[in-house]
């Protein structure tokens, strides 16, 4: 034994937190729901392929049901699982309140670096965003500038996880070139798709942008719209 | 009450139904695969993120897992893999708005930072300024000799657990533990020279 093996006994440790474990447990109770539509016949390699596609077909039917259900009848109270003290909503047929949540980070110098309160950001850095939703429906992306003027940038089916704002199966980011000020990042979770916008992604709901402009901590729900958002003020580069 | 199961019987379990098992599992892993990822990857919403995908595909895989290593070297294996997989997008893949590719990254090892907030380093104390470098040591090291590192001598696995989890020959990963060390005690100095 040495100083750096002391030292390496020291570090600290970290832990997964608890909406990560609800995470895989949810999405391991979605994979079997899918499951259980198979036909019960012994697995072959063609059948499991087969099976792949089943399962995405019934997940999609799955994802279209929840939406159908939650906007013909209103809100149903999920079927929960206790374990361990955790609490899983599986097999939800539709959440009575959906959750929704933004992470952002900035890509700066091409490396992405956090966001931490009170920082800055900078003209050149870029706005990656990610959001988790618990929920089937509509996901989203907007940017409210420091004029109060809204900008949905991003709009797009969605289903329960963690989704990463992607274009054609590639990440994109938000350039912050041109903007000054303090500027609001952030996710808007609906069950019905928006109308399309002229010359933008889709027309946000009326009185969307002042209730993101409104005080008051997020996620907040605005009129239909579950909303998650992070403001960024864009400073100089030191 | 019974003795507690196996991470094997519960995997077992957990595959024939039982909705608990993967459960039990998380509790026991959460944390040293968590502690693995966030030094890997140096950002914690990448290592949860990681961090799910690892555990999804354990429950994917479960029905072709045969026991024939350390089953925490299976886990561990997977959680390397995806982080690796992870890097490769995050430093592939990114695009700005216009849609272009950034240019790709002339180095192979992760470059992500850590955000220190709050106190400044006067207010630290020697002790947490000595893990704080440790830590970025460890953060430079290449991704082979900091995972060979923080699975022996972090995580507790064997030396030939973590040749399980690298896919690399035991000797390689004596080979590159050694490297690692020598490299720690060349950046932090005397206090880290083995004491004999």
């Amino acid at each position: 034994m040495d100083t750096l093996d002391e030292a390496l006994a020291e570090l600290p440790r970290h832990d997964a937190p608890e909406w990560a474990i609800q995470e895989i447990l949810a999405r391991v109770e979605a994979d079997r729901a899918s499951e259980q539509v198979e036909p019960p016949v012994a697995p072959t390699a063609t059948l499991r392929m087969r099976a792949g596609w089943i399962g995405l077909a019934a997940g999609l039917a799955l994802g279209l049901g929840i939406l159908w259900a939650t906007t013909q009848r209103g809100p149903e109270s999920s079927a929960v699982v206790s374990h361990g003290g955790m609490t899983l909503k599986g097999a939800a047929l539709a959440p009575v309140d959906p959750s929704i949540s933004l992470g952002l980070s900035l890509l700066r110098d091409d490396v992405p670096v956090a966001l931490v309160p009170g920082a800055s950001a900078l003209g050149t850095d870029t706005v990656l965003l990610r959001y988790t939703t618990d929920s089937s429906g509509f996901a989203y992306l907007f940017r409210l500038g420091p004029d109060d003027e809204l900008e949905v940038f991003h709009g797009t089916p969605t289903l329960p996880g963690t989704h990463h704002v992607t274009v054609d199966d590639r990440i994109v980011g938000y350039d912050l070139a041109g903007l000054a000020g303090e500027h609001i990042f952030g996710v808007a979770f609906s069950q019905a798709p928006w109308a399309p916008g002229r010359g933008a992604t889709a027309e946000a709901p009326a009185g969307l942008a002042q209730g993101i402009a409104a005080r008051g901590a997020f996620p907040r729900t605005i009129g239909e719209v579950r909303v998650d958002a992070v403001p960024v003020r864009l400073g100089a580069r030191p | 009450m019974g003795e507690s199961r196996t991470d094997e019987e519960l995997l077992f379990a957990h595959r024939d139904g039982d909705r608990f098992a993967l459960g039990e599992l998380l509790e026991r892993y959460r944390g040293p695969v968590m502690t693995y990822l966030v030094r890997t990857l140096r950002d914690r919403p990448l290592a949860e993120e990681v961090f799910i995908d690892t555990f999804v595909a354990l429950h994917r895989s479960a029905h072709k897992y045969q026991p024939q290593g350390a089953f925490r070297a299976y886990v561990f294996r997977i959680a390397r893999n995806r982080a690796i997989s992870a890097l490769r997008r995050v430093h592939e893949r990114i695009m700005r708005k216009s849609i272009s590719l950034t240019p790709e990254p002339d180095e192979s090892r992760p470059r992500f930072q850590l955000i220190q907030g709050g106190a400044g380093p006067e207010r630290l104390t020697a002790a947490r300024q000595q893990l704080d470098k440790l830590e970025s040591a460890i953060a430079a090291l290449p991704e082979n000799r900091r995972s060979a590192l923080l699975l022996v001598h972090v995580e507790g696995l064997s030396y030939p657990e973590a040749a399980e989890v690298l896919e690399v020959p035991l000797g390689t990963v004596k080979t590159w533990i050694h490297q690692a060390r020598k490299t720690l005690r060349g950046e932090l100095g005397e206090r880290f020279v083995e004491r004999g």
